[in-house]
This record gives structure tokens, C-alpha cells and sequence, in this order.
């Protein structure tokens, strides 16, 4: 049911949800120490609140001269990234409690606001505008290092962020201009792309696409995520990739082409994140992985397949924020991520340890959160008769444990004790990670309370004997794997070291041809120039020849030639008249 | 860095000693064998073909996690980069204030000069 509100009355249930984190953003930026520390806290509190208070459905329009903006747009797939952007938000902020940079936490404020209002933004203006403020907010998450690196980085991120921006208006510009609705609604892909609407919904296909981090385009993730800092990985693991995921099973929810591009996200990624060494990125990896489990699902489209994904997406968001927050507690104390130089660290930072391996086991264990979420893809996509899809995603699920649920545990906390002394994660870390612990076991023992937010009707019943034993069979022996290779050392060892992806092409690639073109252009002007000089050079010396002193032009005439050559022509003209 | 520090360093520890690595890895072991066994013993309901090979799951995932980890050893050969890697400059700013000769040369401008002179 929609409600229409007025301009005047837009009070009248309470604040738009996004409006209280964006106001606490700027009272952050205004004040300093406790009184900020107080704000931080609160404001996701008192959002949260007031989110909680507005009714299920229900729509805000905003009359902005001629255009009638639908600034919030709820209903129940909306209202539970509502829920989980608030949560993530509350846990997020306790973890930067001690962050001593107010432009980190004005930001990361912003960044969750915008990461709400993009969720419910009811036109494609308004989700123009705040897809826009989620890149240029987060992007001094990855410049608040202030390293050289992470500012090339950030720079590389806001280019492919703002690539996305510009794409989505193109196609929203296109569709208004056709007379479609401006509202954000299901869009279809087949039909002839020379038809405009057609064109304008793949443009907003590929935008919303490389939000949610499709193949090529994911290396906007693997880069910049492992190069923020430690609490900005936190807030970026958990808002725009999800936003991509939800934006795209509400517009494009059963467009198989989504399958092969999941499949694909899933597999190529596990491979680069084995021999990767800096965990911080082998977590980046395994989130591109995870997403491709979701786009499986919204391309199947089938009610288990969309609720799948969007369980997918709740819980990814507290376990890989739980994992990231975990490896940026090590960064905060050891000062770097690399696997070849960490192992050991469970004996000083042991509660750290117990966090980071239940963020470990939430990918896919029994009793832990992502076992009741991931399952109902893989049955959505058997269901559906996409048997080979499911064997892929069946390997991927596998695999994935192998490299993110062991590996970064393993090459942490334990492997080779490298003697590394430093003391346990400071308190408000620890309180964030345990909470992101309860939450991830709370909702692997009682995945009802997650199923009733789903935004279709679930009898799904995770905990049946042969769902607990195949999936352990399969972890198990995944593990077993592991060891296997690892004793027999056959598991590539950590080096120090990056491995070349997709970015390399225009990191490298792109630079390089336009070097090359650059310098090419440059030589034959050097020709050109080198040519045109040499010949004004030998007219010089033609002309100083010619026209010297003796030269053939600044000979004197004498009178008796002239009278020579009038002669001559006498004669000729004689001779013509006969 | 730190294991330049370290590299003397004897491991101490709980997970450390061998007696216990040994057990964990014997627990691990066990629960293995266990959960092959109870393939035989609980029936199973399966959706598609493929999920009656007995002991489907353990073998899928343990083939295919050894033939995985090896494919991307190999594939590391051909990736591995060096950590500065990327940090070279290689803008195309700065790749010509570096190279500046390249763009601006010297030879130009001598040859304008001896052109005055004529």
C-alpha cells in the first residue's frame, strides 16, 4: 500500500530513515572527544529507533520543481537491508570508537546514511544521488591512510565508482526520457538493444553491476579494500557491494545471464586468493566469492532464490565484517597482514582469535550463520534444474572454506610462530567483534528469526540430518585437503609478493599502449619537424647562395644587356608577324 | 619484518608441542572416518543423479580442493609480481617529467638556434 505524503506532512510518521546519520555526520565534523564519542554511539541508535517506528510500506515524495521525487520507497526486502545497514553501522562504529580522525568518522557516517537512502530510494534520481554519495563518501575511508599507495588506490576506486554513477543516470535519462516511469522497479534485459529502453536497462545493468562488483570490474574491491584503513575496511566491507546486491534483486531479479557471471565471480576468485598474502585482500576475494553465490540467486529469481541471496547478504555482512574487523585489529598491532610474516598471534591476541574463527566457521558451518543462508541458493539453483551451476557453486562452497575459513585463521593466529609480541585488540574492538560473534552464532541456532525478515514466505528447514552431514562431509574433507597438502607441503607457502589481476590492465596494460601511442605520436613529429627544418635549411642556403655577394640574383644588369634583351624580343616579335 | 626479527625464534605454546598437534590431527582424522561412515548408515534424500555416488560430498570437495590448490601454485608462476610492482611510476606524467627529453628535445632547440644565426 502506498501512502502519499506532502512536502509539509513528511514528518508525520518520522524522519526518512537516512536523515538522522547524515545530521550525526555533520554534529561529528562540529565537535571533538567525548561529546563526539557520545554522538558516534547514538546516532545509529536513535536512526535505528526511528526506522523501527515508520510503518512496513510506505513511500515519501519530495516536489522538487517539475519532478515528483519518491525520496524513500519501504517495503520488506527494503526494510530488512534497512535493519542490517543500521546494525552494521552501530557495530562498525564501536569497532572506530578510538579512531582519532574526525574526517573517518564525518565520512562513515555519510557513507552508512547514503548506503540507507540508496536502499530506499523510491526513483532513480534519488538513487542516482546517493549511489553518488556512497562513492565519494567512502573514498576517504581508503584515503584516511594517507599513505601514497592508498591515495592511488582511492583515486582508481572513485574513477570505477563514479564510471557506475554516470551509467546509471545515462540509463535512467534514457528510460524517463521514453516515458517509463521513474520509479525503481524490475527492468528487463532481452529485447533488441538498438530499442532505447532496452539500452538504457543495460546501462543500468553494468552500473549496478559494477557495484556489485562483476568480473573485471571487481578489481575496484581487491584493490582498494586491503589498502583503507583498519576500521575504513570495516565500513566498506559492509554498504556498497550489498547496496549492489539488493538493487539488483529488486530490478533484475530472474536474469539468468546473473548465473554464469555468479559462477564466474565464484571460481576465478578462489584461485588468486590461495596464493594471495595479504589477508586483509584474501578477504577481499572471498567477498567477490560470496557475492557470486548471490547474483546465483537472484538469477534463478525464484522466491528461495531471492530470499537466499538476501539471507546471503545479511549474514555476509556481519561475518566478513567480523573477519575484516578481526585482521584489521592484527593490522592495528602488528602493523601489516601479510600471512608470510604473521603465525603465532593467538597466544597475545587469544580473544581476537576465538572472533576471527567464528567469523571463519559462519562461512558455511552447522550451528553458524552462513550454513542457514548459503544452502537455500544451492537449492534454489538444484530446484531450478541448473545442475552444472551447482556443482560449480557446490566446488566454489568448498573451496572457499579451504582459503577464508582456514587460511586466514591459520596463517594468523597459528602456522609458524614467528615470536610476534603484541597485546590483545583494545576493548571497543573486542566489544564490536563479539557482538558480530553472538549475532553470527544467534542467527546459526535461530535462523527462524532471520527467515521472518525474508521478503518471501520460507518453510525451509536447514537443520535435517542430511543438510548437517553432506555439508560437514564437505568442510570436513575440504580441511582434509588442507592438511594433506600442507604436510606434505604442497600448499603454496605465503611469500612476499602481489599477484597480477584484471586491474593489471589498467594499472599496466592501458599505461603502456598509451606510452607507447604518446611516444610514437611524439617521434613523428620529431620526423616531421627534423624533415621541414633540414629543407628550410637548404632554401637558406640556396637563397644566401643565390642572393651573396656574387650570387646569381644580386648581380648588377648593365645597360648593354638591356638593350640585348629588348633587342632579342624585337626580334622575336618580328619573326612571329612574318 | 618480523621474522628477519625472529627467525631464531623457538615456537612455545599450547598448539605448539607436538603431542598435541598430533592429537588434534588424530581427532580431525577420526571425525573424518566418522562422517564417511555415516554416509552408509543414514539414507540420504537426494534431489539430483549425481547425489548418489556414495560419499558424493567428501570426495567432490576433497578432489577438487587438491586440484584447485595445485592449479593455482602453478598459475603463481606465471602472476607472482614483486611487492613495488605497481609503485614504479609509470603515469604518463610522470613517465615524460622523468623522460623529458623525449618530450621536449634538445636537438629542437639547437637547431633553431643555428637557423638564427644563418
Amino acid at each position: 500500500m502506498d501512502y502519499f505524503f506532502s512536502t509539509e506532512s513528511i514528518f508525520a510518521l518520522g524522519l526518512p530513515p537516512f536523515v538522522i546519520l547524515l545530521m550525526a555526520a555533520v554534529l561529528v565534523a562540529l565537535t571533538r572527544g567525548i561529546q563526539q564519542k557520545i554522538i558516534l554511539i547514538a546516532s545509529p541508535i536513535i536512526s535505528a529507533l526511528n526506522f523501527i517506528a515508520l510503518p512496513e510500506t510506505f513511500s515519501y515524495h519530495l516536489q522538487l520543481f517539475d519532478l515528483d521525487l519518491e525520496i524513500v520507497y519501504s517495503d520488506k526486502l527494503a526494510r530488512l537491508f534497512g535493519y542490517l545497514f543500521h546494525l552494521a553501522a552501530f557495530i562498525a562504529i564501536i569497532y572506530a570508537l578510538k579512531v582519532k580522525d574526525t574526517i573517518q568518522h564525518v565520512a562513515s557516517l555519510a557513507y552508512a546514511a547514503c548506503a540507507i537512502g540508496a536502499v530506499f530510494a523510491g526513483d532513480w534520481i534519488t538513487l542516482f544521488l546517493f549511489w553518488e554519495g556512497l562513492a565519494l563518501t567512502s573514498v576517504f575511508l581508503i584515503w584516511a591512510r594517507r599513505t601514497e599507495r592508498s591515495y592511488r588506490s582511492g583515486v582508481r576506486y572513485i574513477i570505477m565508482q563514479v564510471l557506475s554513477g554516470v551509467l546509471l543516470l545515462a540509463g535512467a535519462l534514457i528510460l524517463m526520457a521514453n516515458n517509463i516511469p521513474a520509479k525503481v522497479d524490475a527492468l528487463s534485459l532481452s529485447g533488441n538493444i538498438n530499442d532505447a529502453v532496452t539500452l538504457g536497462s543495460w546501462l543500468i545493468f553494468i552500473a549496478f553491476g559494477i557495484k556489485a562488483g562483476f568480473p573485471l570490474f571487481h578489481t575496484w574491491i581487491t584493490d582498494s579494500y586491503p589498502e583503507a584503513t583498519y576500521s575504513g575496511t570495516v565500513f566498506l566491507t559492509c554498504f556498497t557491494s550489498k547496496v549492489g546486491i539488493y538493487i539488483l534483486a529488486r530490478c533484475f531479479a530472474g536474469t539468468e545471464l546473473l548465473i554464469p557471471i555468479g559462477l564466474t565471480m565464484a571460481c576465478f576468485t578462489i584461485f588468486l586468493a590461495i596464493i594471495e598474502n595479504d589477508l586483509r585482500r584474501v578477504l577481499a576475494y572471498s567477498m567477490v566469492n560470496q557475492i557470486g553465490f548471490m547474483l546465483c540467486g537472484i538469477g534463478v529469481g525464484t522466491e528461495l532464490g531471492i530470499n537466499g541471496t538476501v539471507a546471503t547478504a545479511f549474514n555476509h555482512v556481519i561475518y566478513k565484517g567480523l573477519l575484516m574487523m578481526s585482521m584489521g585489529a592484527v593490522l592495528y598491532r602488528v602493523g601489516h597482514v601479510n600471512g608470510s610474516d604473521l603465525g603465532g598471534l593467538y597466544k597475545s591476541m587469544p580473544i581476537t582469535t576465538v572472533c576471527c574463527l567464528i567469523g571463519a566457521a559462519s562461512i558455511s558451518v552447522p550451528l553458524f550463520s552462513g550454513f542457514v543462508s548459503k544452502s537455500l541458493i544451492m537449492l534454489a539453483l538444484l530446484e531450478a534444474n541448473y545442475t552444472i551451476g551447482w556443482l560449480i557453486l557446490l566446488f566454489a562452497a568448498a573451496s572457499v572454506f579451504l582459503f577464508t575459513g582456514i587460511k586466514v585463521p591459520f596463517f594468523a593466529f597459528f602456522a609458524q610462530d614467528k615470536g610476534i609480541k603484541v597485546k590483545e585488540a583494545p576493548k571497543n574492538m573486542l566489544i564490536a567483534m563479539l557482538i558480530s560473534s553472538s549475532i553470527c552464532l544467534y542467527i546459526g541456532m535461530q535462523p527462524d528469526k532471520l527467515y521472518q525478515l525474508l521478503p518471501y514466505q520460507t518453510s525451509y528447514h536447514p537443520y535435517d540430518l542430511t543438510h548437517v552431514l553432506t555439508q560437514l562431509q564437505l568442510l570436513f574433507f575440504s580441511a582434509l585437503a588442507f592438511v594433506y597438502l600442507y604436510l606434505k607441503g604442497h600448499y603454496p607457502t605465503e611469500i612476499r609478493s602481489i599477484n597480477l589481476d584484471s586491474d593489471w590492465l589498467y594499472r599496466k596494460a592501458f599505461p603502456a599502449i598509451y606510452r607507447s601511442i604518446c611516444s610514437s605520436i611524439i617521434s613523428i613529429r620529431h620526423a616531421c619537424q627534423k624533415t621541414i627544418l633540414d629543407l628550410s635549411k637548404q632554401q637558406i642556403v640556396l637563397l644566401k647562395k643565390m642572393s651573396g655577394p656574387y650570387g646569381l640574383l644580386s648581380r648588377g644588369w648593365g645597360a648593354n644587356n638591356m638593350i640585348f634583351i629588348v633587342v632579342l624580343i624585337l626580334a622575336a616579335l618580328l619573326l612571329f608577324r612574318f | 619484518m618480523s621474522n628477519q626479527n625472529h627467525s631464531n625464534h623457538k615456537p612455545s605454546g599450547f598448539f605448539y608441542r607436538e603431542e598435541v598437534i598430533k592429537w588434534v590431527l588424530r581427532i580431525f582424522y577420526a571425525c573424518s572416518a566418522l562422517l564417511v561412515i555415516a554416509d552408509f548408515i543414514v539414507h540420504r534424500h537426494i534431489v539430483t543423479e549425481i547425489e548418489k555416488i556414495p560419499t558424493f560430498y567428501a570426495l567432490y570437495s576433497f578432489i577438487t580442493c587438491v586440484i584447485l590448490v595445485l592449479i593455482a601454485k602453478w598459475m603463481r608462476n606465471l602472476l607472482i609480481r614483486a611487492e613495488d610492482y605497481y609503485d614504479k611510476p609509470e603515469s604518463p606524467e610522470e613517465f615524460f617529467l622523468q623522460n623529458q627529453d623525449l618530450a621536449l628535445p634538445q636537438q629542437e632547440k639547437l637547431t633553431s638556434r643555428t637557423t638564427e644565426k644563418n
